[in-house]
């Protein structure tokens, strides 16, 4: 009944209940309810408990081994390696695993589980991110010094998710840029690994248990334990295992070795053999061909030598050609001499038959002329017998003549000189003569001498003969040497002397034969000129002879020539007289001197003629005798020359067959030749098998060379392979057990911490709200009692017990209450928790699938019980206080509130100013300070609650972009390799400097210590620059609240602001820190903002201080320029190829992890916003419909006055929006408190929230309020509007 | 007082009926009556006879089923609430059974509440001095007795200087005495300030200080008579 009267009022208690009911049992329900839904994904997929990892791998013997351990249920060991895949530029790391039967089983999204070999089964996000579908090929490109697969190309069968990634990170690696980006499961048999790589572990009875609770960490705690237990024996043997298969390998590696070593040495050797036998092949060859050679050249030799002979012997035939042809041209000159001299002879003879002719001629000529002078004298005798007979004629003509002798002796003169001429020429002719006369008589010696003559001729020729004889004995002796050589008994060169001798002997010959020829030239010569002065010499007694008889001769001669002289005298005197009768005769004499002119040339002709005759005779006689000699010695010589030519033409003949000999043996030689010729070509052809030969063997031995080398480069290498190896085995220590659980899996934990976080938030939170709603229902179920007091009064005057009254109320209050808190568990505890996972499955989607929202009864209770106590409670009191009251003044109506002065009004300038509208507001706030308090707190809790959830994104948002941006600024930190050698790490370095992307980068050493915080540790990172200026721009350290910057100096260390807190350590104060086991102290000298982790920044110096020891800088904080920001992946993609490196954390992954983190939480805050929207919401039109009911009466007075609607609206809502800013004021302290508590609470140890609400979300707030207050106030306005004046002032009920 | 005989207030066949489909309560049935000018007015008739409603409608607080309501020469029938609430403000001046006064403001401060949206209002304290309450202006409303509220409530509508004085058995809850007094104040009123002044009451024994006098009987006007020598409330008797 009272429901139905009072609907609103029930409803809006409904409403309120339910909304805190809902709010607080459904946020504090979320918390196990993510956990149930992890637990149960965990449970469905049978994800791994423990998981094992040895460090030398992990056999079917630990498999077993663990499977025997006390609470294990199921062990299992699969593969895994880290593989790239996608294009260059952009390669990706991809975890690829084997599939498991019994753990982590896989959610098919798309697809199903590979089956056979060369299928695999994708992470769904990487494959959607990466364009890969199902039926596409994915390559996987193993790292260079890993082959842990059997084949690269895989087939997607399947997408999906698993459960050791439940949300986006899929961990850390080597590869790439040092992230993993997704995961891959193939089956087994893929995997090309002797052993595993991992073993996964399920507990025994983990299905009692929920994860994230300590119930099953006690589980696992205590299979930790179990597993701790084996580890060491089996890491025993495993090392063994190892080492004996280590060992076993390289003895078969140094065997295989050994054995390829010596098969290496065997071909090498054989090969060696076999060049070595062709190049003695080849050096017998060459000897072969160099004998040949020699041979050839040899022959050649001895053809050239034969050849020589041949020239020899050809010069020898053709010396004795020329021989022969000189002999020839001697005898031919012989002959030509001979036959000149037989020519000369001839002529001679001829000469001397024409001298004798001539002289016959001459001396008949001579006789003739003697005729003719005869006759001439006979005519001249005649002529003087004429001249006689003219004589008188002359003598008579000689008076002519004397007259003409007068002109005579002029011409005697004439002829005298003439005479003189004539004796001159007479002396002449006497010199002649004598020569004449000589000649005559050598002619006449010649012609007695001749034998003489012929005598020496003979001797001459007698020389020449014996020259002859001597040739002719030395050609025998050629000859003989000759037929020597023939029969080989001597050699040519022997034959050389005889042929000198020969020569020699010709040469005499020649000599000779000049010397006779010179002889009888000279004979010729002497007998011409001298009269044979050589020839008288020789034979100068018969020449003497000669002579006297030429002398004689000439006497004769002379007589004759006195005769003639005589005659000439008388000639004279017959000239005289013929002169006389010249003279007298002149022209007779004339003629006869004419005549005797005439005839004194023809006498002297004569007497030359005579002479010469003489002389001719003389000469011929010589001649003749010469000629006769020489005609002997011709004939000798003939006969010589005949002889000579005997010789010769035998010589000859020798000579021909010398030739012969010789044209045989060039003919032979010819032939050498063309052997040689053939030989040489042979030879050639032998030089080019030689060379092709050689060049084959320089071949081989290149090759054999290549071979060697090649074989001792494999040698080297497969010994420093077992040498590496060995070295490897020696590194090899005693294998450890990795165990993790599942708080190593990425983000696993993280989701437990995020389901704590909103049990943090629903510890704190829904209590504000629901303390909100209980006030506002206590305030409703209040007003109810109070408004109906009459009819209590009523009823309690009918005489109704106090309970049974009462009871009404309570049950409306209890139904109510009951109702929406029924309602609220309902729909909070579903809504919520599933809004709350839902928004978590954003990042932990593997858990989506497995909704696990149960009724939280515990929550349900206390809030349902809680939110009954508060109305039933409200309403109890105010039923009691109503009940006690008399039936007569409850029947009255309420005694109105008093109007009461307020504050204000005492400042009556203000007061004065104020229209009654506003006077009365002010007065009716102060008027219901219940009501008052109720609204405002109402709306400063919902206030303050939407500031709780503004603040906390503020706080949680910013703390990334903060800790990133302005605290820390560099882009990334490499973690290095331990076992990096100081080169490795020079070179990484030297790259930093000249890398044009990285603006700069700081050596730094960041050590992981503990601290002693109260109860816990919390680990700090102790971060030492090594470089203070860079550090300056890589960390900003300042005061959070005053923003004071600090610097990093000497005087001690700088601790993050929530280290500092934990630990309770202000400035100046000394922290304490742990190290292998010791405690080190340092002094804090700034206590600097931080937010993400504990943070203690020392200089080199302090930290040295501290710790006793120099500071190493392994690690490496860079910065990349602004223009490469985006890019900072790439850059440490091309970092990490260094050895050095060994990973990247980069600055802006670790942000956006952390924002994704938080970000879940932006989805709790919108709940918190909307719900807190609502409360305030609700709570507004709560007190608001009280307020307007209250006063509907004074409303409607107010209409009847004639107050348009809007006025009387303003009426009321002037106080609700004074209330609201009231609330909203209260609201913001409120909230910012509320905010710091459930910052700290919600806080985890290592994370530092912003403890400031930014100014933006104060106005967010009050907007929304407002906004809210907005609405609420046009419902009311429309309520007011309703407001019937007339029912509303019927009565006073 | 009675100068003019035009009829001031006019209501014309004026019928009210409440509720909607089957049940239909008739609350006035075709009521017609005219009124002059200055005139004091007592409708009277039984509870439930319709009075309150005829005052409803005149007051412009309800709107009549059909009929012309004509003050002044306008029809109100045809207005709209906001010309209702405008009517209300400008012409009409209420005097409530139960007083009505706004609890938190003072006795003057109630009175000025009404004249801060007039046009022509006057002075508060006048009024106030006038109605009696000349030491009680600063009380609360809670700090004054019926008859004095009842007073701050005439003093309220006269301030204002309505066209109509629309009074809802404003004695109703007072004792006699005061509610004599009461009466008087608004005969003075009426005869003073020649205004037009319609009180209602069941009361058949103050018809006779009434001008014009309406008995409105099952939601009928039963009767109307002028009274042409209305009684002074002093020698009215009840």
């Amino acid at each position: 009944m009272e429901i139905k009267k009072n609907k609103a009022r029930f409803i809006s208690i409904f409403c309120i209940v339910t909304l805190g009911v809902a709010f607080f049992s459904g946020i504090q329900a979320a918390s196990p309810d993510m956990r149930l839904s992890g637990d149960a994904y965990y449970t469905q997929t049978k994800l791994m408990d423990l998981k094992v990892m040895g460090t030398l791998g992990l056999t079917d013997g630990d498999v077993q081994a663990l499977k025997n351990t006390e609470g294990v249920e199921t062990a299992e060991g699969s593969y895994s390696t880290d593989v790239l895949c996608g294009e260059e530029g952009s390669l990706k790391v991809l975890h690829v695993e084997s599939m498991t039967e019994e753990t982590n089983q896989l959610t098919v999204t798309e697809g199903r589980l590979p089956e056979k070999n060369g299928e695999c089964f994708l992470d769904d996000a990487f494959a959607q991110n990466q364009g890969y579908e199902v039926g596409s090929r994915i390559v996987f490109q193993e790292p260079e010094d890993q082959n842990n697969l059997k084949s690269e190309t895989f087939t997607v069968v399947g997408t999906g998710k698993s459960p050791l990634y439940i949300s986006f990170n899929r961990g850390n690696s080597t590869l790439g840029s040092g992230e993993v980006n997704g995961f891959a499961y193939i089956l087994p048999g893929d995997f090309d690994q002797e052993v595993y790589t991992q073993i996964y572990i399920r507990a025994h009875g983990v299905e009692k248990t929920t994860s994230y609770t300590d119930a099953y960490d006690n589980l696992i705690a205590r299979l930790r334990k179990n597993v701790e237990g084996i580890q060491k024996e089996r890491c025993e043997i495993r090392y063994n295992d190892v080492m004996s298969e280590a060992e076993e390998e390289i003895a078969d590696a140094e065997k295989e070795l050994e054995d390829g070593r010596k098969e290496a040495e065997e071909e090498l050797a054989d090969a060696r053999q076999e060049l070595e036998d062709g190049e003695k092949e080849l050096e017998d060859g060459r000897q072969e061909y160099e004998d040949g050679k020699q041979e050839l050249a040899d022959a050649r030799q001895e053809l050239e030598d034969g050849r020589q002979e041949i020239a020899s012997a050809r010069q020898t035939i053709s010396n004795g050609w020329n021989e022969i042809a000189s002999a020839r041209a001697q005898m031919n000159d012989g002959k030509a001499q001979l036959e000149a001299a037989e020519n000369t002879l001839a002529a001679k003879w001829q000469e001397y038959y024409s001298g004798k002719e001539k002289l016959d001629d001459g001396k008949a000529q001579l006789a003739q002329a003697k005729k003719e002078l005869e006759e001439g004298k006979a005519q001249i005798e005649n002529a003087k017998k004429e001249l006689e007979s003219g004589r008188a004629q002359i003598e008579e003509g000689r008076a002519e003549l004397d007259a003409r002798q007068q002109e005579l002796d002029a011409g005697v003169a004439a002829i005298q000189s003439a005479q003189q001429e004539i004796t001159q020429q007479t002396a002449q002719l006497q010199e002649q003569i004598p020569q004449i006369e000589a000649g005559i008589v050598q002619a006449d010696e010649a012609q007695a001498q001749l034998p003489g003559l012929q005598q020496a001729l003979t001797d001459a020729q007698a020389v020449t003969g014996e020259k002859q004889a001597a040739l002719t004995d030395a050609q025998a002796a050629l000859e003989t040497a000759k037929a020597q050589v023939e029969a080989g008994e001597l050699t040519e060169e022997d034959l050389a002397p005889y042929e000198e001798a020969v020569s020699a002997a010709s040469g005499e010959l020649a000599s000779a034969q000049s010397a006779e020829a010179d002889a009888q030239s000279a004979f010729d010569a002497a007998s011409q000129t001298a009269g044979s002065k050589a020839g008288l010499e020789s034979s100068l007694a018969s020449v003497r002879d000669g002579i006297a008889q030429a002398e004689a001769k000439k006497e004769e001669l002379e007589q004759n020539l006195v005769q003639i002289q005589q005659g000439q005298t008388a000639i004279d005197e017959g000239r005289k007289s013929l002169e006389e009768q010249e003279v007298l005769l002149a022209p007779a004499q004339q003629e006869i001197a004419a005549q005797e002119e005439k005839l004194a040339p023809a006498q002297q002709e004569i007497a030359e003629n005579e002479k010469t005759i003489q002389a001719s005779e003389k000469e011929l006689e010589e001649g003749l005798q010469l000629l006769q000699q020489g005609q002997a010695e011709i004939d000798a010589r003939r006969q010589q020359l005949a002889s000579g030519e005997a010789q010769i033409q035998a010589n000859e003949q020798r000579l021909v067959s010398g030739e012969a000999q010789i044209q045989a043996n060039e003919q032979k030689i010819a032939d050498g030749e063309a052997e040689i010729a053939a030989n040489e070509q042979k030879l050639a052809d032998a030089e080019k098998e030689l060379e092709d030969g050689e060049k084959e063997l320089e071949d081989g031995w290149k090759e054999y060379r290549d071979g060697e080398k090649e074989a001792e480069e494999e040698i080297a290498d497969g010994e420093k392979e077992i040498a590496d190896a060995r070295e490897d085995l020696n590194e090899i220590e005693v294998p450890e057990w990795i165990i993790t659980d599942r708080t190593d899996l990425p983000e696993y934990s993280d989701y437990g911490d995020n389901a704590d976080r909103i049990k943090s938030i629903g510890e704190v939170f829904p209590v504000i709200f629901f303390l909100v709603a209980a006030l506002i229902s206590l305030t409703t179920m209040t007003r109810m009692v109070e408004e109906q007091r009459t009819q209590i009064g009523t009823l309690k005057a009918l005489g109704y017990g106090k309970y049974a009254i009462a009871s009404k109320y309570l049950n409306y209050a209890f139904l109510a209450t009951v109702g929406g808190s029924a309602a609220g568990i309902l729909i909070g505890e579903k809504l919520l928790p599933y809004i709350i996972i839902k928004a978590y499955g954003i990042m932990y989607h593997n858990v989506e699938g497995t909704l696990r929202i149960h009724y939280e009864w515990k929550y349900a209770m206390t809030a349902s019980v809680a939110a009954v106590v508060c109305t039933v409670g409200a309403t109890v009191f105010s039923c009691y206080r109503a009940l006690a009251e008399t039936p007569a003044s409850l029947m009255r109506p309420p005694a109105p509130k008093e109007g009461k002065r307020v504050l204000v009004e005492r400042i009556t300038i203000l007061w004065k100013h104020l229209n009654f509208t506003w006077k009365s507001s002010l007065r009716n706030l102060f008027r219901y300070k219940k009501r008052l308090f109720m609204t405002i707190f109402g709306i400063a809790g919902s206030m303050a609650l939407m500031l709780v959830g503004f603040g906390l994104q503020d706080s949680i948002s910013d703390i990334a972009r903060k800790q990133y941006e302005e605290l820390q600024h560099y882009d990334g930190t490499i973690i290095s390799d331990e076992d990096a050698t100081a080169a490795e790490r020079e070179e990484l370095t030297a790259y930093l400097q000249s890398s044009p992307e990285i603006q700069r980068f700081t050596e730094v050493q960041l050590t992981k210590l503990t601290a002693q915080s109260g109860n816990s540790n919390i680990s700090v990172y102790v971060y030492v620059p090594e470089n203070l200026e860079n550090f300056r721009q890589d960390v900003t350290l300042r005061n959070r609240v005053t923003g004071e910057q600090y610097e990093l100096t000497d005087e001690g260390a700088a601790i993050s602001e929530k280290t500092a807190t934990l630990m309770g350590i202000q400035v100046g104060d000394e922290i304490t820190l742990e190290k292998d086991n010791r405690e080190y102290r340092a002094k804090v000298a700034v206590i600097t903002e931080n937010y993400m982790g504990h943070y203690i920044y020392m200089t080199p110096a302090v930290y040295e201080q501290t710790f006793g020891e120099k500071p190493e800088y392994e690690d490496i904080v860079f910065s990349v320029k602004e223009e490469y920001k985006d890019q900072a992946e790439r850059v440490g993609e091309k970092i990490i190829e260094y050895p050095a490196a060994l990973s990247i954390s980069y600055t802006t992954s670790t942000a956006d992890q952390v924002d994704r983190m938080l970000g879940t939480l932006d989805i709790v805050i919108v709940v918190l916003i909307v719900s807190a929207g609502m409360l305030a919401f609700v709570v507004l039109y709560n007190l608001n419909n009280i307020n307007i009911t209250e006063r509907q009466r004074e409303l409607a007075t107010l209409k009847v006055l004639g107050f348009y609607d809007l006025e009387v609206s303003e009426y009321v809502l002037r106080e609700n929006i004074l209330l609201t800013i009231g609330g909203i004021l209260c609201g913001a302290g409120l909230g910012v408190l509320l905010h710091r508590y459930v910052i700290v609470t919600v806080e985890v140890d290592a994370v530092m929230f912003g403890r400031e609400i930014r100014p933006v979300s104060f106005l967010y707030c009050a907007a929304i309020t407002g906004i809210f207050s907005v609405i609420v106030n046009i419902f009311m306005h429309r309520k007011m509007k309703k407001i019937n004046m007339v029912e509303s002032l019927k009565s006073v009920e | 007082m009675r100068s003019q005989k035009k009829s001031y207030v006019k209501l014309e066949n004026v019928s009210k009926i409440y509720g909607s489909g089957e049940v239909k309560i008739v609350a006035v049935d075709g009521i017609s009556f005219e009124i002059t000018k200055g005139e004091f007015v007592i409708i009277v008739g039984p509870s439930g006879a319709g009075k309150t409603t005829v005052l409803n409608i005149l007051g412009g607080m309800d709107k009549p089923s059909s009929g012309r309501i004509l003050v002044d020469g306008n029809d109100i029938a045809g207005y709209s609430n906001r010309q209702l609430t405008r009517y209300r403000r400008e012409d009409i001046g209420f005097v409530f059974q139960f007083y009505n006064l706004v609890p938190n403001l003072t006795a003057l401060e109630n009175v000025e509440l009404a004249l801060q949206i007039c046009r022509d209002p006057l002075d508060a304290r006048t009024v106030l001095e006038e109605v009696g309450l000349k030491g009680r202006m600063g009380n609360f409303p809670a700090q004054l007795s019926g008859g004095e509220q009842q007073r701050v409530s005439i003093a309220r509508a006269l301030a204002k200087n309505p066209k109509l004085l629309l009074c809802d058995e404003p004695t109703g809850a007072l004792d006699y005495q005061t509610g004599k007094s009461i009466l008087k104040l608004l005969q003075d009123m009426c005869r003073n300030r020649g205004m037009t002044v319609i009180v209602i009451t069941h009361n058949t024994a103050l018809t006779p200080m009434a001008d014009r006098v309406i008995r409105i009987k099952n939601g009928k006007v039963s009767s109307m008579a002028q009274n042409s020598r209305p009684t002074p409330v002093e020698e009215i008797e009840w």
